[in-house]
C-alpha cells in the first residue's frame, strides 16, 4: 500500500481504496473508519508485529511511515468473511445487560464454558504476550501558561501570550498543529488559512520562551495546575529501538558492562510521559462532531462530515465516489460546499430541518425536514433510504448532528458542564463551576465559540489576559481577522421512524433499543444506564456517542438533555499506554539500588547478594565445593566464631548528632537512660514511639561532650531520621541540637571473633591500644588507621563474640575490606554476609526486624526493666498501660525441637501441646528461625505468653500454612554466653 | 600497616564521559563539610539573636539564603557555601586544603559550631554542554528555566527517588550531588536522560 508523508494510516487506507477497516465489539457488524481524529471508535487495529505489536490502535491518529505494519483484529478468519458474524444474527440475545441475566446456569459451566467462550470472544485486539521492548521516558515541563489545543483559538492565544514574553506550551495530539485550520477552507487577516497557520507556528517556533508539543496529548488535569501529557516522540518513524539500553541491566549495576553498551547504538523512547506543572492553562481542545441515530447507521461509508471534509481538503482524499449528506445544522452543508468545490458529486445534502436550505450546492438534491430510516450494504454503503420511501445510491454518507465542544479537562477535578440550548451541547459556561481545574480558562470551540472569528478573538484575548495577569506587559496586536461562518443547529438525534437498529456508541454496539431497555429495566441515573449497556466504556470514551445517548434516554424520561446531566469525564483524555507510566522504571530499573562499599570486592568473591530495603548487600560468599547456600553460612558462622568474621554493616543508619544539648536530646529519644553516658562509652538504646512499642534499636556513642553518633537498623534508617528531626524542630525546638545523617559518610565493618583484636592491631595504629583494659567491652573512639587515616571504632557485638566495628570514611570502604581480608588470612578470616549475620544474631539472642515489627513492647523483647523510671522520653507514658505489662503478656524467648532434627519455621504458632490449633488457643508466634551449626541443630526466637517464666515446658508449634506441627521447648533466647564471657574476652 | 595499603575510590573511579558537546563528569577531590547555621541556639554567636534566621545580608555568619550559594575567602580558601535551609549549609571546596579549609570555616563560624565533614557522603556529577537542561527535564521535577533557577541557585529534590542536591554552576552547567552509595544507579538515570535527548 502506498501513501504519502503527512498521511494517517486511514486516510492512506481510504485513497487506497479500503473501507472496511474492523469488525464491531460484540455483534462483529463491519465497520470503516467514521472520523478522522482521536475520537474514532470504529477504526481501531493492530500496529507493528511481534513484541513491539499494539492493539486497538485509532488508525485515524495513526502517522504514516514507510514499512508500518497494521493489521485488522477482531476477527476469525478474513476481515470480509469473519466467521464471527454470525453474532450479528444472535444479536438480539445481546441486548443491554445480557451477562447480568445470562450465563447462569448451570452453575458448572461458568468457569469451564462460558468464562473461556466468552474470553476467547472478547478484547478486540491481541496483545503479544511478550514483554513490550519499546522504550518510554519521563519528564518534567514548567510554563507560565500551557495552552492545550493548537487549533485557531489555540494558536491565536499561543501567539498573543508568547507576544507578551510569557514562557508558553502549546500542546496538540495532532503531528500537524492547526486543528480545524489543517481541514477547512477559511481566510485568515487576508490570506488562507493554511498559510495562516504556517506563519504562526513559524513565529511562535522563533520565539524562545514558546515550546511547540505536536503529537502530545494533555490527557489529564491535576491538582495545582499540574498536567499530565504523553508526547509520542518515535512512534512515526520507522526505526524500532534495537536494545534499550535501560532494560536488562546487570543485577549488580555492572557500571563497566553498561559502558560498552553504547547508548548512541540505540534509539529513543517511543514515548515521553510529561509532567507539566503551569501558572495558567488555556483550553482550546476544539470540538468533536456527533453523529444521528438511525437505522443501520454504522456502515462502513457512513462518516463524520467534518471527518469527510478533513480527508478531502487536508490529505486530498476522498472517502467515496457518490456522497450524500445529513445533517440537522449549517455546518453539514460546508462539506457539502467543499466536495462541491473539489468537483466530487454530491448526490444528495438531507438536512433535518424545516428550514430554508442554507446554501445552494451544485446540482445535489436538496431534502429539507428529511430523514435516513435505513441504509444498504453489507461490506461498505451503497444505499440509503429516507422516510418518505425515496432510495439514493451513495457510497459515503457525512452525518453531521452538531458539535459538542471537548469540555472534557474541565472537569477532571469533579465539575460538571453546563447545558447550551443556542449550540445543542455542554459547555463550562462562566463563571466556571466550582471544581474546575484552578487557573484554567477556555477558548475557542471548547467554550462553545463554534465559529472561527470569535475563535481567534476568544484565543487572543485570553492569551493576552493569561500574561497581562502574570505580569507580562500585554502585546498591542489584535486578535486576528476572519468572517464568522453560519454555524445554525436544531437539536435532532435520533430517527424516530426508522425500526432498523439505530446505533448510538459504535465502539461497544449500544443502539437506541439498549438505552430504551436500560430505561425500562428501570435505570435512570446516566451513570448507571451507561455501566448497564457499556455505552462510552471503550478506547473512545463514548466522545461520539455520549450526547445522542443522553437525548434518547432524556427523551425517554421527558425530560431535557440539560436535567439528564453528563457521565463523569476522568482521565485519561485518550488512551494511554501502561508503558509511558512506567516509563524507565522497568526490570532492574524499577528502583535504584545502594550498594556497600564493599560491594565490588564481594561480588569479586562470587557473593550471592540480597536486597534489603534498595540496598544490595552480601547474603554469602560460597565457596568452591559448597553446593548448598546452608553449608556456606554454616561455615562462616563457624569460622567467625572459632577465628574472625568480617561483615560490611555500612548499611546500618548512622545520625551525627551534635550540640549542647545533644544528650538530652537523646536521653528524651531513648527510653532508657542516656544523660551521664561518658565520653569515648556505646550504649544500647530502645526507641520507642508515642504509644509506647518498640520504634527502633541501635547504639550510640559519645565522641565527645556534645557529640554523638547514633547507629539505628538498615530499614528504619530514613524512618529513624525522620522523627529525630521532627522532635528536634516541633517538639523541642529550644534545645541546642544538629542532626546530620552520615550513613553514606563512613564505611563500616563489623570484626567479630576470638581473633579479632588480633586482626585489628594489624591495622590500627600503634598508637591506639587495644586491650581490653583500654578499650572494653561497649568503648568507642576516634582513632586512625593504617597510618593516619582518621577512624572510628566501637566495641560493639551483635554476634556475641568479642567484636568491633571499624568505621573509616567510604572513599576507603573497597581499600579496607580488602587491607582488612589480607591482614586477617593467617587467623583464617572469612567474610560473612546476612545469612550467617542472622545465625549469629538469633543464637546470641538479639531481636531485630523480625521482633521489633512496630506491635512490640519492651517488655515483651524482654528489655521492660531499661524503660527508664526517673526520666521522661517518648512512649515511656503509654509504655507503662496495664494491658502492655501484664505477668502473661507475650515475652521474647528461645525454642528449639525436642526432636532436634526437626528444623523450625518462623510464623508457626504456640499451641498448648494436645489443644486445637485456633485463634483461642494461640499463644504466640514463632519469629525468627536458624539452623545453628554452633549448637548443632534448629533454634528458633518468638513470643509466648509468659515465656520467660515457662523454660523447659513444650508447646506445639504449629504451621497451618505448610501444615506442619512441632513440639518445642521453651528456653532462654540466649542460646549462646549467656553471661557473656565471649564479648567481653 | 602503611597507609598506602588503603587507596581512597571515588564511587565512579572518576567517570568521565562527553556526549558531542556536553560533558558528564564525576568531582573529586571535593571536600563537603555540612554546617549547622542556627538551630533554636545551635549556634552562640556572640552578640546575635541566635533565632534569626541567617538569611539577612548583615548576618554575621555572611550565610546565604536558602536555595542560594555565595563564595567565601577565608584565609585565602576559595569556599562555596550551598545553604539548604535556613539551619545548614554545605561549604564546598577543593579537598587539597581540607584541613586549613575546616579550620578556616571554624575562624569564620566560629570554633562552638557543630560541623560535619560529608566529604564521602556524595557523588558529584558535573553536568554541562548544550543538552544538560533537557536532560535533566527528564529526572528533575525543579524548574530549570534561567529567570526562575538562576546561576547559583540550588534546590534539594529527588531525582529517580533519588534524593539530591542540585546547583546551578553555569549557563548550561550544573553539578548534582546524590548518595554515594546511590553512585551507579544515578549515573545511570543521568546517561540515560542524556541519551534519550540527543
Amino acid at each position: 500500500m502506498r501513501g504519502y508523508e503527512g498521511d494517517t494510516l486511514a486516510s492512506a487506507l481510504l485513497a487506497n481504496g479500503e473501507r472496511l477497516i474492523a469488525r464491531s465489539f460484540k455483534t462483529h457488524r463491519p465497520r470503516g473508519i467514521f472520523s478522522a481524529g482521536s475520537e474514532e471508535p470504529n477504526a481501531l487495529v493492530q500496529l507493528r508485529r511481534s513484541a513491539f505489536t499494539e492493539p486497538n490502535t485509532r488508525a485515524t491518529t495513526t502517522q504514516l511511515y514507510n514499512g508500518l505494519a497494521a493489521s485488522s483484529q477482531h476477527h476469525r478468519g478474513s476481515l470480509k468473511y469473519d466467521l464471527m458474524a454470525f453474532m450479528d444474527l444472535v444479536s438480539p440475545l445481546l441486548s443491554a445487560g445480557f451477562y447480568y441475566k445470562t450465563f447462569m446456569w448451570p452453575k458448572s459451566f461458568w468457569e469451564s464454558v462460558y468464562e473461556p467462550l466468552i474470553r476467547a470472544a472478547a478484547g478486540l485486539g491481541r496483545l503479544s504476550g511478550a514483554a513490550d521492548p519499546g522504550l518510554y521516558d519521563k519528564g518534567f515541563l514548567h510554563c507560565d501558561i500551557l495552552i492545550i489545543g493548537a487549533g485557531p483559538a489555540g494558536l491565536a492565544a499561543a501567539l498573543a501570550a508568547g507576544r507578551s514574553g510569557a514562557r508558553v506550551i502549546l500542546a496538540d495530539e495532532d503531528f500537524s498543529m492547526g486543528g480545524r485550520l489543517n481541514r477547512d477552507r477559511y481566510e485568515i487577516d487576508g490570506a488562507r488559512a493554511a498559510n495562516w497557520t504556517a506563519a504562526a507556528l513559524a513565529e511562535l517556533q522563533s520565539m524562545d520562551h514558546v515550546r511547540l508539543a505536536p503529537r502530545t496529548t494533555v490527557w489529564g488535569a491535576f491538582d495545582h495546575g499540574i498536567y499530565g501529557a504523553v508526547e509520542c516522540v518515535t512512534d512515526h518513524l520507522p526505526a524500532m529501538p534495537a536494545k534499550p539500553i535501560n532494560q536488562d541491566r546487570d543485577e549488580d549495576h555492572d557500571h563497566d558492562r553498561d559502558r560498552d553498551r553504547s547508548p548512541s547504538k540505540t534509539c529513543k523512547p517511543r514515548q515521553i510521559l510529561w509532567r507539566i506543572y503551569a501558572q495558567r492553562t488555556i483550553l482550546c481542545a476544539g470540538a468533536s462532531e456527533r453523529p444521528i441515530a438511525f437505522g443501520n447507521n454504522d456502515r462502513p461509508g457512513i462518516m463524520l462530515a467534518g471527518a469527510v471534509r478533513s480527508y478531502v481538503n487536508r490529505w486530498g482524499v476522498a472517502p467515496g465516489k457518490h456522497f450524500a449528506i445529513f445533517t440537522n445544522n449549517d455546518d453539514g452543508w460546508r462539506t457539502a460546499a467543499d466536495l462541491a468545490n473539489r468537483g466530487v458529486k454530491v448526490r444528495a445534502i438531507i438536512d433535518s430541518r424545516d428550514i430554508a436550505p442554507p446554501h445552494s450546492t451544485g446540482d445535489a438534491e436538496i431534502i429539507m425536514g428529511g430523514r435516513i430510516i435505513d441504509t444498504k450494504g453489507r461490506s461498505g454503503l451503497r444505499a440509503i433510504t429516507l422516510a418518505n420511501g425515496q432510495q439514493i445510491e451513495t457510497d459515503c454518507l457525512a452525518v453531521s448532528g452538531g458539535w459538542n465542544p471537548n469540555v472534557h479537562l474541565t472537569c477532571h477535578h469533579g465539575s460538571r458542564p453546563l447545558w447550551r440550548d443556542d449550540i445543542c451541547a455542554f459547555v463550562p459556561a462562566p463563571p466556571l463551576p466550582a471544581h474546575t481545574p484552578a487557573r484554567m480558562v477556555l477558548a475557542g470551540a471548547a467554550n462553545g465559540a463554534l465559529t472561527l472569528y470569535a475563535a481567534l478573538q476568544q484565543g487572543h484575548t485570553a492569551g493576552a489576559q493569561q500574561a497581562q495577569e502574570l505580569g507580562f506587559t500585554p502585546t498591542s496586536s489584535t486578535a486576528p481577522r476572519a468572517q464568522d461562518e453560519p454555524a445554525a443547529t436544531s437539536p435532532f438525534w435520533h430517527v424516530t421512524q426508522s425500526t432498523k437498529r439505530a446505533w448510538l456508541d459504535l465502539q461497544n454496539d449500544v443502539t437506541v433499543k439498549d438505552i430504551a431497555l436500560a430505561y425500562k429495566e428501570g435505570y435512570r441515573s446516566v451513570e448507571h444506564v451507561k455501566r448497564y449497556t457499556t455505552l462510552s466504556m471503550g478506547t473512545d470514551q463514548g466522545k461520539t456517542a455520549n450526547i445522542p445517548a443522553l437525548a434518547v434516554l432524556a427523551k425517554l424520561a421527558g425530560t431535557s438533555i440539560r436535567d439528564i446531566g453528563t457521565t463523569m469525564y476522568r482521565p485519561p483524555f485518550t488512551p494511554v499506554t501502561i508503558g509511558a507510566f512506567a516509563g524507565r522504571a522497568r526490570g532492574t530499573n524499577f528502583r535504584p539500588h545502594c550498594l556497600p562499599p564493599s560491594h565490588d570486592w564481594a561480588r569479586a568473591q562470587g557473593a550471592v547478594f540480597t536486597q534489603t530495603g534498595l540496598w544490595q548487600r552480601a547474603q554469602y560468599y560460597p565457596r568452591p565445593g559448597e553446593s548448598h547456600w546452608r553449608q556456606t553460612v554454616d561455615r562462616e558462622v563457624l569460622q567467625t566464631r572459632n577465628s574472625v568474621g568480617i561483615c560490611d554493616v555500612s548499611t546500618l543508619g548512622k545520625i551525627d548528632i551534635q550540640g549542647d544539648d545533644a544528650a538530652q536530646f537523646i536521653n528524651h529519644i531513648y527510653c532508657n537512660a542516656f544523660g551521664k553516658l561518658k565520653i569515648g562509652k556505646t550504649r544500647y538504646g530502645l526507641m520507642l514511639r508515642e504509644d509506647g512499642m518498640v520504634m527502633d534499636d541501635g547504639t550510640t556513642a559519645r565522641l565527645a561532650q556534645t557529640h554523638f553518633i547514633m547507629t539505628t537498623t538498615t530499614a528504619n534508617a530514613a524512618a529513624v531520621y525522620r522523627h529525630l528531626e521532627f522532635c528536634r524542630q516541633c517538639l523541642w525546638p529550644d534545645l541546642s541540637v544538629h542532626l546530620t545523617p552520615v550513613t553514606e559518610q563512613w564505611a563500616q565493618y563489623a570484626i567479630a571473633g576470638p581473633k579479632a583484636r588480633t586482626l585489628l592491631q594489624k591495622i590500627v595504629d600503634p598508637a591506639f591500644e587495644l586491650s581490653n583494659d583500654a578499650f572494653p567491652f561497649m568503648a568507642c573512639a576516634e582513632i586512625t588507621i593504617c597510618g593516619g587515616i582518621t577512624a572510628r571504632l566501637f566495641r560493639i557485638s551483635f554476634s556475641g563474640e568479642l567484636a568491633y566495628e571499624l568505621a573509616a570514611p567510604a572513599r576507603y570502604g573497597d581499600a579496607l575490606i580488602r587491607t582488612l581480608m589480607s591482614a586477617g588470612k593467617d587467623d583464617g578470616a572469612a567474610p560473612y554476609g546476612t545469612e550467617a549475620l542472622n545465625v549469629m544474631r538469633i543464637e546470641k539472642g538479639h531481636a531485630a526486624g523480625n521482633e521489633l515489627n512496630g506491635q512490640t513492647t519492651a517488655h515483651n523483647l524482654g528489655m521492660g526493666q531499661m524503660v527508664s523510671k526517673k526520666k521522661d522520653a517518648i512512649g515511656i507514658v503509654l509504655s507503662r498501660r496495664e494491658e502492655l505489662c501484664r505477668a502473661d503478656a507475650l515475652r521474647l524467648s528461645g525454642f528449639i525441637p525436642k526432636d532436634r532434627a526437626q528444623q523450625l519455621q518462623a510464623g508457626a504458632h504456640f499451641i498448648a501441646k494436645g489443644q486445637e490449633a485456633s485463634t483461642q488457643q494461640d499463644q504466640g508466634w514463632m519469629s525468627s528461625t536458624a539452623y545453628s551449626p554452633t549448637l548443632g541443630h534448629s533454634i528458633g526466637l518468638g513470643f509466648i505468653r509468659a515465656g520467660a517464666d515457662r523454660h523447659g515446658e513444650t508447646v506445639s508449634a504449629v504451621d497451618l500454612l505448610r501444615g506442619r506441627s512441632i513440639d518445642v521447648e521453651i528456653v532462654s533466647p540466649h542460646f549462646l554466653d549467656p553471661q557473656g564471657e565471649r564479648l567481653h574476652g | 600497616m602503611d597507609n598506602t595499603s588503603l587507596k581512597a575510590k571515588p564511587p565512579l573511579g572518576g567517570y568521565r564521559k562527553t556526549f558531542g558537546d556536553t560533558t558528564l563528569q564525576e568531582m573529586t577531590g571535593l571536600a563537603i563539610i555540612a554546617i549547622a547555621t542556627s538551630n533554636g541556639g545551635a549556634v552562640k554567636v556572640p552578640g546575635r539573636d541566635h533565632n534569626q534566621l541567617a538569611v539577612s545580608a548583615n548576618d554575621p555568619l555572611d550565610a546565604p539564603a536558602p536555595g542560594t550559594s555565595n563564595v567565601i575567602h577565608q584565609d585565602q580558601i576559595a569556599i562555596r557555601l550551598l545553604s539548604l535551609r535556613q539551619d545548614l549549609i554545605l561549604a564546598v571546596f577543593t579537598a587539597q586544603n581540607n584541613r586549613n579549609a575546616i579550620e578556616a570555616l571554624r575562624n569564620k563560624f566560629g570554633r562552638t559550631i557543630p560541623i560535619t565533614d560529608q566529604s564521602d557522603a556524595w557523588v558529584v556529577l558535573g553536568l554541562s554542554g548544550p543538552l544538560s537542561e533537557s536532560a535533566l527535564e527528564r529526572i528533575c521535577s525543579i524548574d530549570l528555566h534561567q529567570d526562575v533557577f538562576a546561576n547559583g541557585d540550588l534546590a534539594q529534590t529527588r531525582m529517580e527517588h533519588i534524593s539530591t542536591i542540585l546547583f546551578r554552576s553555569g549557563d548550561e552547567a550544573f553539578q548534582i550531588f546524590a548518595p554515594r552509595s546511590y553512585a551507579r544507579s544515578f549515573l545511570h538515570a543521568v546517561e540515560t536522560s542524556i541519551h534519550n535527548v540527543r
